[in-house]
């Protein structure tokens, strides 16, 4: 049984169609990376999916309810999180009370606010970032601001977590700790979509990949299968390319 | 008498377009709300009134003597006082312009006192006919006047170096940076154009009406509301949204009387800014963004 | 493991006073009437006035982000509210419930269409408004009076008792207003509005009802605004409509607001004292050039102290703070 069912969702904005009939599943448990070039309409499928943005036309299901046109915080509250690919901290408050907004208001009880701090504090150990709880965010670095985001996720006790470009502007080693909180995350149960363009990271946690080209899914597989996929290769690499090495290949093939 | 009434509103309608194509511009290149910008007008008018009542030039005459002193001001004032808190808060701008229009407002009042004054010239109460329809000289000489400025401006801002500098700093100012742009002479020059357009409003509206120095208080209503019906940053939409505006003033005060004109215009603002933010003929500016 | 406290930093808690101090504010607040005469008392009764406006901005914009030029139409609502009832008979207790009641529920109902604009759309949406309500009180005239403006029946007691009443009355309200704030910083209701402030999305996604909890500030906002209205309603024994919803209200109440710190506890109602005290002494020395200075004041508060006296004040007694 499918956690989150996208249903032939497209989005259209004036002129320009963003995604178009995209479908696609993600069992409880998976962790499932969206990819493609820029463009593509990744974001824009986490915006639907969040809430964000209302689909010109389809459905998204969490655990068989739909969810499509319902406000982002409902959404929020039956346990989906979401990261920004350009992050917003709340600067006025703490690093933990960003993340302590997370535990405060991700349940339909509001929980005593020592309480949400705890969880808040829990939540910032995850990703390395209590010694900073009680610093202004805008004295934290860039990665240590993604952490943030991811600390803010978490704190919500979520059930599915969308991630933005989280790698981003990461260095290898920073890419590599947070590979490590979001494995460690996945095999305690949580349900990871992953938009990223650091295929290091996605290769190293997915599960499945969905490969977005001009709003259009053209591949849904295992990470070996999307890799050799045609298509794929030909989105990010150019036509010719693709061709060049499907002749090489087939060159290959025959003695 | 509804011809009358058409052609009072679209006369009145021009001085209507004059005053607030500044104040729109100031907020579509820079998203400052400029709180003082009727107090401009009020500075504008009292120049041409002392130009006249003083040293007997028309006040025709002294329009461009009133742009040339109040674009100096417009331009003093944001390079000193207002350039610095673009980089802080917007919203403080607003606080800010404020206190300034209380601050010539009651210059104005220690200078020239609270009573009304006039420019009264030999031409003031002449008019013609046209068939049924009276049209008093003055009115459609501001009216003409108004078209050739806000048609000047736009021309400025669209073939000069200087304009074209604007409108790049206005759609993006990073990249207009890039080029060489410096965008706070931008906004100086900006606030400046804005401030003169002003005292042009302010020299055009002593021949029509009498002046006091609280008169800015009775323009800012309607600054507001005709920038943000014409779309903020575009001159096109307030000489179009002036016009409009004039009409509907004309037409609310024969049909309700003049009290309600006033709730008339806050009724149509507060739709549009409810129902279209973006104006009849909005652009994306700067300040919309924020 | 242990969760360290979060301390309370300059932005948020009681600020520089303690309890102690307020005790000690308060006792001497409350022995003021039968001690000083009534220019000062006027002039305090004011103070407390100003107070709760500014304190009811703080909730709308300190705490919300939004930038309520033109709240003091709650003010004039109150008032009106208040004046109405008691001309049709109500009692005075009652005319004042209503003016809070009232209030509220136009909040509720503005906020609805209001709260969907952002930044400068809603701060000159709000003063629009605030104009409006006086072209709306004179068209409408009958019981409220239009423009005539509407007086009220007079009172049975002597001046002396009814200025130390309205006092009492106000200096309750300035307690209440800080209370209510006291409480809204340590609120799910107070974060949420510091998050949506910061970012309306990120709050959103969070979990926030950001729709609520805009609605539910301007509410609290206009009850504490609306509240004092009434009662200033009552004082004053006539109310016309260009006092009671005049945009100078809203104005010094946003500068006091600025001047002690928005988003503090305290901080409105030390830039109300501030304000005032000052505002008085200019005027009386300098009658002409009052508003003169006053707009001079506003342009040097705005460029030199934005954060206002508190975050100041703070600096110089702890230097070594780190925050925003």
């Amino acid at each position: 049984m499918a956690l989150v069912e996208v249903d032939d969702i497209s989005v259209q904005f004036g002129g320009v169609t963003a995604l178009s009939g995209v479908s696609f599943e993600v069992r409880p448990g998976e962790v499932v990376g969206l990819i493609g070039p820029n463009g593509a309409g990744k974001t824009t499928l986490l915006n639907v999916i969040s809430g964000v943005i209302a689909p010109t036309a389809g459905q998204v299901r969490f655990s068989d309810s739909v969810i499509t046109g319902l406000r982002p915080h409902r959404i929020a509250k039956l346990g989906v999180a979401r990261t920004f690919q350009i992050v917003q901290p709340f600067v006025r408050l703490t690093v933990r009370e960003n993340a302590a907004i997370g535990s405060m208001f991700s349940s339909h009880r509001i929980p005593h606010r020592d309480e949400a701090l705890e969880r808040a504090q829990i939540a910032l150990e995850r990703v390395g970032l209590a010694a900073k709880a009680d610093h202004s965010p805008r004295t934290l670095t860039l990665a240590e601001r993604k952490r943030l985001e991811l600390a803010r996720a978490l704190a919500m006790n979520p059930k599915l977590i969308l991630l933005d470009e989280v790698m981003a502007g990461l260095n290898h080693t920073e890419v590599g700790r947070v590979v490590d909180v979001v494995r460690d995350l996945n095999v305690e149960g949580l349900t990871v979509i992953m938009v990223e363009h650091v295929m290091k990271a996605i290769m190293a946690t997915c599960h499945r990949i969905v490969v977005l080209h001009f709003g259009r899914k053209i591949a849904d597989g295992t990470p070996e299968d999307v890799v050799g996929n045609a298509d794929v290769i030909a989105a990010y690499l150019g036509d010719r390319f693709a061709r060049r090495r499907h002749n090489n290949l087939d060159a290959r093939a025959t003695p | 008498m509804l011809g009358q009434t058409i052609i009072n509103g679209l006369l009145l309608g021009g001085l209507y377009a004059i005053s607030a194509i500044g104040f729109s511009m100031v907020w579509g290149v820079m998203g400052i709300i400029n709180m003082a910008h009727g107090s401009l007008i009020m500075v504008g008018a009292y120049v041409s009134y002392f130009a006249f009542s003083s040293l007997g030039i028309d006040p025709f005459l002294s329009l461009p003597l009133s742009m040339a002193l109040l674009f100096v001001f417009g331009y003093g004032i944001q390079r000193i006082l207002l350039n610095r808190l673009m980089r802080t808060s917007l919203l403080l701008s607003l606080v800010l312009t404020f206190g300034l229009d209380l601050v010539l407002a009651n210059i104005a009042q220690l200078i020239f006192s609270a009573d009304l004054r006039s420019v009264n010239t030999f031409y003031t109460s002449c008019s013609f006919a046209v068939g049924p329809l009276l049209i008093p000289y003055v009115r459609l000489a501001v009216f003409l006047l108004a078209l050739v400025l806000a048609g000047g401006f736009y021309a400025f801002l669209n073939r000069t170096k200087a304009g074209q500098a604007i409108l790049a700093t206005a759609l993006d100012k990073e990249t207009a940076r890039l080029m060489g742009i410096d965008p706070l002479q931008v906004y100086a020059l900006t606030a400046g154009a804005g401030a003169a357009l002003a005292g042009a409003a302010g020299s055009l509206a002593s021949m029509l009406f009498p002046i006091s120095p609280s008169m800015g208080l009775s323009f800012i209503g309607s600054v507001f509301v005709i920038t943000v019906l014409g779309g903020i940053g575009s001159i096109e939409g307030a000489v179009l949204a002036g016009l409009v505006y004039g009409l509907i003033q004309s037409f609310a005060a024969s049909l309700f009387g003049v009290n309600y004109q006033e709730i008339v215009a806050f009724v149509i603002f507060l739709v549009i800014l409810v129902l279209r933010p973006q104006g009849l003929l909005g652009k994306r500016f700067y300040g919309e963004a924020a | 493991m242990s969760v360290p406290a979060v301390k309370h930093d300059v932005r948020r808690g009681a600020g520089l006073i303690g309890p102690l101090a307020t005790a000690t504010a308060l006792l001497l607040m409350i022995a003021v009437p039968f001690v000083v005469g009534g220019y000062w008392l006027r002039i305090l009764t004011n103070i407390y006035m100003y107070a709760v406006i500014a304190q009811g901005l703080n909730v709308i914009v300190g705490f919300a982000g939004y930038h309520a030029f033109g709240n003091a139409v709650f003010f004039g609502i109150g008032a009106y509210t208040a004046g109405v009832a008691i001309t049709l008979g109500a009692p005075v207790w009652m005319a004042f419930i209503l003016a809070v009641l009232v209030s509220v529920v136009a909040a509720a109902a503005l906020g609805w269409p209001l709260l969907r604009l952002k930044g400068h759309y809603f701060a000159i949406a709000t003063v629009a408004l605030n104009m409006a309500m006086i072209d709306l009180i004179i068209n409408i005239g009958g019981v409220t009076g239009g423009a005539q403006g509407l007086p009220l029946p007079l009172e049975s007691l002597s001046p002396t008792d009814l200025n130390r009443l309205i006092y009492f009355l106000m200096l309750g309200a300035m307690v209440a207003s800080v209370l209510i704030v006291l409480w809204l910083d340590t609120a799910p209701l107070g974060y949420a509005l510091r998050a949506l402030r910061d970012s309306e999305i990120g709050a959103e996604v969070m979990g926030i009802d950001t729709t609520l909890a805009k609605t539910l500030a301007w509410t609290i906002s206009a009850a504490m605004t609306g509240g004092v209205g009434g009662i200033w309603g009552y004082w004053i024994n006539f109310i016309e409509p260009g006092s009671a919803f005049d945009i100078n209200l809203s104005v010094n109440g946003y500068v006091m607001m600025l001047v002690g710190g928005m988003g503090t506890v305290i901080g409105p109602v030390i830039g109300a004292f501030f304000l005032e005290i000052f505002s008085t002494i200019i005027w009386g020395q300098f009658i002409k050039i009052h508003l003169l200075i006053l707009g001079l004041l506003i342009i040097a508060v705005v460029m030199l102290m934005p954060e206002g006296l508190l975050f100041y004040a703070q600096r110089l007694i702890r230097p070594r703070r780190r925050t925003p």
